[in-house]
């Protein structure tokens, strides 16, 4: 009689344990998904290579432990051309001016295969960086270069050559006179 | 005596529990709210290359998917004069979710000289195929949802690679490269209208 209670419990826990497997299965598989529109100009690309180094010394460690990466960001600078309407161009005969919202930073790409550990070093009564904190500096990384964004240049670049596309362009289209400006900043 | 034994006993107590916490501050990771507070050093972001581009990017697919990986670790054990060697497998596992971005759209800068006529009000502009731009998946579009055994950026890079190769390959499976031709082929017809064009004509060129 105990043995059969045995076995019934036995097979419960089985089937708690399969099920439990295949629902984190299940979760591993599942992804979200969506497509949006959009309506942007990138005429810049800059190559960024940064050196993102930790020295992790805190008070109540007792050694320290270094990890050096060296990382790549490409990033892409352009305008955005959503709200680009009618109303921010004025024909006149050959004459043309055309009103462009600001550059900004259209996209950010710091791969993985392109950032490499170039030095880790830990002392006997500290652990190695896990993976999650490894991740975690590269994103403060990540976040020093965008927050240089404003001082990199890149959106005077961006600015500049969005002038010659589309100067190059209503040239094309037969206009003469020129203008493009770009939209006041609001304060 | 009973004095002696008491401070013995105590002090054994506290050797026992110093160990414990030694090892699981250097083995395990359950720790890892105290290392929470990392910071990097001031370095410069020096600016390798600049490369003037033109592309008109109209369609962004994005994603959020978990990613998992294990590895078996296979460690030698020589043991004491030959007694217990042998081989120990460790299990090492790690839940990442990332966050990934593709962009795609018509490359301007293949436009030639020749591919843009105006015949009075109407204009024809002959368009390179859709194409993707980017693959994003920046560090800050990972977490860490579950960390088992020894990992390091070196040995999640095969997982985010993979999941980059997925991303672009469901990117293309969902349509972004029609959904690019469709709608920047609808954005440049009202560009081109707002320049008092009552026609425009686009044809996108066969690669």
């Amino acid at each position: 009689m105990k043995i059969k209670k045995l076995n019934y419990s036995f097979i419960a826990l089985a089937l708690l344990m399969l099920t439990g497997c295949s629902a984190k299965e299940k979760q591993i598989e599942q992804r979200v998904h969506r497509m949006a529109e959009a309506a942007e100009l990138g005429t810049v690309e800059y190559k960024v290579k940064k050196i993102v180094k930790t020295d992790d010394n805190q008070w109540y460690s007792v050694g320290d432990r270094k990890i050096l990466f060296q990382s790549t960001a490409y990033l892409k600078a352009g305008v955005k051309l959503d709200g680009f309407t009618a109303d921010k161009v004025k024909i006149n005969g050959k004459d043309v001016t055309v009103t462009l919202p600001h550059a900004e930073l259209l996209s950010f790409n710091m791969p993985a295969e392109e950032t490499e550990t170039v030095f880790e070093n830990y002392g006997f009564f500290r652990s190695s960086f896990s993976a999650e904190e490894q991740n975690h500096i590269l994103e403060l990384g990540e976040k020093d270069i965008r927050e240089d964004v404003p001082n990199l240049g890149i959106l005077q670049d961006a600015e500049q050559n969005v002038s010659d596309i589309f100067t190059a362009m209503l040239n094309q289209m037969g206009f003469q006179n020129i203008n493009i400006n770009f939209e006041e900043v609001k304060k | 005596m009973k004095t002696v034994r008491k401070i013995i006993t105590l002090l054994t107590v506290i050797i026992v529990v110093c160990a414990g916490l030694f090892v699981a501050y250097k083995f395990t990771h359950m720790f890892d709210f105290l290392k929470r507070d990392l910071s990097i050093e001031k370095t410069a972001n020096v600016v390798e290359e600049v490369k003037k581009i033109g592309e008109f990017t109209t369609a962004c697919y994005y994603e959020e998917v978990p990613l998992r990986d294990i590895r078996i670790d296979t460690i030698e054990r020589e043991g004491l004069f030959g007694i217990g060697a042998g081989k120990t497998f460790k299990e090492n596992e790690i839940v990442l979710v990332g966050k990934g971005r593709v962009r795609a759209g018509f490359d301007l800068s293949k436009v030639k000289d020749g591919d843009m006529n105006v015949h009075g009000d109407t204009l024809e502009m002959k368009l390179p195929q859709a194409e993707m731009f980017d693959i994003i998946m920046n560090p800050s579009d990972f977490t860490t949802e579950y960390e088992k055994g020894t990992w390091s950026h070196e040995l999640a890079k095969p997982l985010k690679e993979r999941a980059k190769a997925n991303l672009e390959k469901n990117a293309i499976d969902y349509g972004i490269l029609q959904k690019a031709e469709e709608s920047g082929l609808n954005r440049l017809e009202m560009l081109f209208k707002t320049f008092g064009f009552n026609t425009v004509l686009l044809t996108v060129c066969e690669e």
